[in-house]
């Protein structure tokens, strides 16, 4: 008897998925919570393994196949391993080997090199334009500061020695985990807030940081919303925190990092999804 | 438009949000604020035997008891069922808005926002109050 739920690690750059012994009926249901998350990842392949799957009836086949073409839309991958001979049997009368795209092996499925994805590679911009949007509106329209996002980019940790303080917000769903967080420096929050609250401070305290939480809810509540209208994905709602004087820590998961300049200096969403 | 006298009752969990409501407030020219830091902490002071507060202007998303529940306890009981309530959100998603006008609420204000947006919700909710 197999876990009901999918196994997923990030290998080499790809998300590697395996595929639980459920019944078809199970896997179905569990294809249907997972692979709307799946495609927020920052990764470019996915590689989904077959090794514990003995048949799929067409509901599951017409979900992974709905998935290979949305990973298509955006310009993503994914190669399938370990598929029984029954199953290929089936995938090939349905005409259907080449949609599955059966590799060797995994390494064999990543012997394409424009297709690994590593830190420090470009991110899909459609799945976090909701976010530089969301900063943008927010900051305009609550604090009266226009930000010009950069360029996003990918690193291998989180935060920066030079960060004063962070909101950051925590998802958390069946196959999917992950954590946004909004980071400022000292100068750059204090000249934030004073715009914000027409109040100077010259330290941040625990009352002053909630402003940061605050401008990242905001930011998450309008990405959430783009998010899970044209992306199909179910983000929840979420209780953002504030990190005062965060310390940079490695993260075994690509960190996305979006950069904004303003008047008041600059500021930095970082996403990371494991 | 409301009397700029009556109290107002602003929840949230995040003090910046709640002075950020006040100060938009202030702008439109009230005065009288009351504050909660969660829907528990906000209906207790609602329910209070000498309670005045005439609008409750609430944040959805908090820990403890949310906006939703502060909400559904002020709709479901008699000396506070016809307060006018407007909800704080972040998400403009059509099935929460749905949600909350299921639970009673008389208008909803989507962060971020500005003092005009909040005064024409208020007007929005005066109206409708005193046109029934």
């Amino acid at each position: 008897m197999g876990t009901k739920k999918i196994d997923t690690s990030i290998q080499d750059g790809a998300n590697l998925i395996v595929l639980p012994n459920v019944s078809e009926k199970d896997l179905f249901e569990l294809l249907e919570t997972s692979i709307k998350q799946w495609l927020i990842l920052p990764e470019k392949v996915h590689a989904f393994d077959f090794a514990n799957v003995s048949m799929l009836d067409q509901a599951c086949i017409t979900q992974l196949l709905g998935f290979q073409k949305s990973l298509k839309k955006v310009e993503k991958s994914h190669f399938s391993l370990n598929i029984n001979p029954n199953l290929t049997k089936l995938l090939k009368e349905k005409g259907l080997l080449t949609a599955f795209n059966i590799k060797k092996s995994f390494e064999d499925g990543l012997n394409r090199p424009s297709e690994k994805a590593a830190p420090g590679q470009k991110v899909d911009a459609r799945l976090l334009k909701p976010f530089i949007d969301g900063a943008a509106n927010a900051f305009q329209v609550q604090v009266g500061i226009t930000l010009k996002s950069g360029t996003p980019s990918s690193k291998t940790h989180i935060f920066e020695e030079s960060d004063a303080i962070a909101g950051q917000v925590e998802i958390s769903l069946p196959n999917f985990k992950g954590q946004i967080s909004l980071c400022f420096s000292k100068e750059g929050f204090i000249g934030v807030y004073e715009a914000l609250l027409g109040e100077k401070i010259t330290q941040i305290d625990e009352e002053s940081a909630d402003a940061a939480s605050e401008l990242l809810n905001m930011i998450y509540g309008h990405a959430k919303t783009i998010l899970n209208k044209d992306f199909g994905m179910v983000l929840e709602p979420a209780l953002p925190k504030a990190i005062i004087n965060p310390k940079p820590l490695k993260s075994t998961h690509p960190v996305i990092v979006i950069p904004f300049d303003s008047d008041q200096g600059k500021l930095r969403i970082e996403i990371v999804i494991y | 438009m409301f009397d700029p006298n009556t109290p107002v009752l602003v929840v949230d969990d995040m003090k910046t949000m709640r002075k950020l409501v006040i100060r938009a407030c202030t702008q439109l020219g009230f005065t009288n604020f009351t504050e909660a830091g969660d829907g528990a902490e906000a209906w207790s002071l609602l329910s209070a035997s000498d309670s005045k507060i005439g609008l409750v202007i609430s944040d959805w998303n908090m820990p403890n008891a949310t906006g939703l529940d502060l909400l559904k306890r002020v709709r479901s009981n008699q000396k506070t069922s016809a307060l006018p309530f407007l909800l704080l959100t972040a998400e403009s998603e059509a099935s929460q808005v749905q949600t909350a006008v299921a639970a009673g609420v008389d208008s909803y204000i989507v962060k971020p926002f500005t003092a005009e947006a909040i005064e024409t919700k208020l007007k929005q909710v005066y109206a409708k109050k005193h046109a029934a």
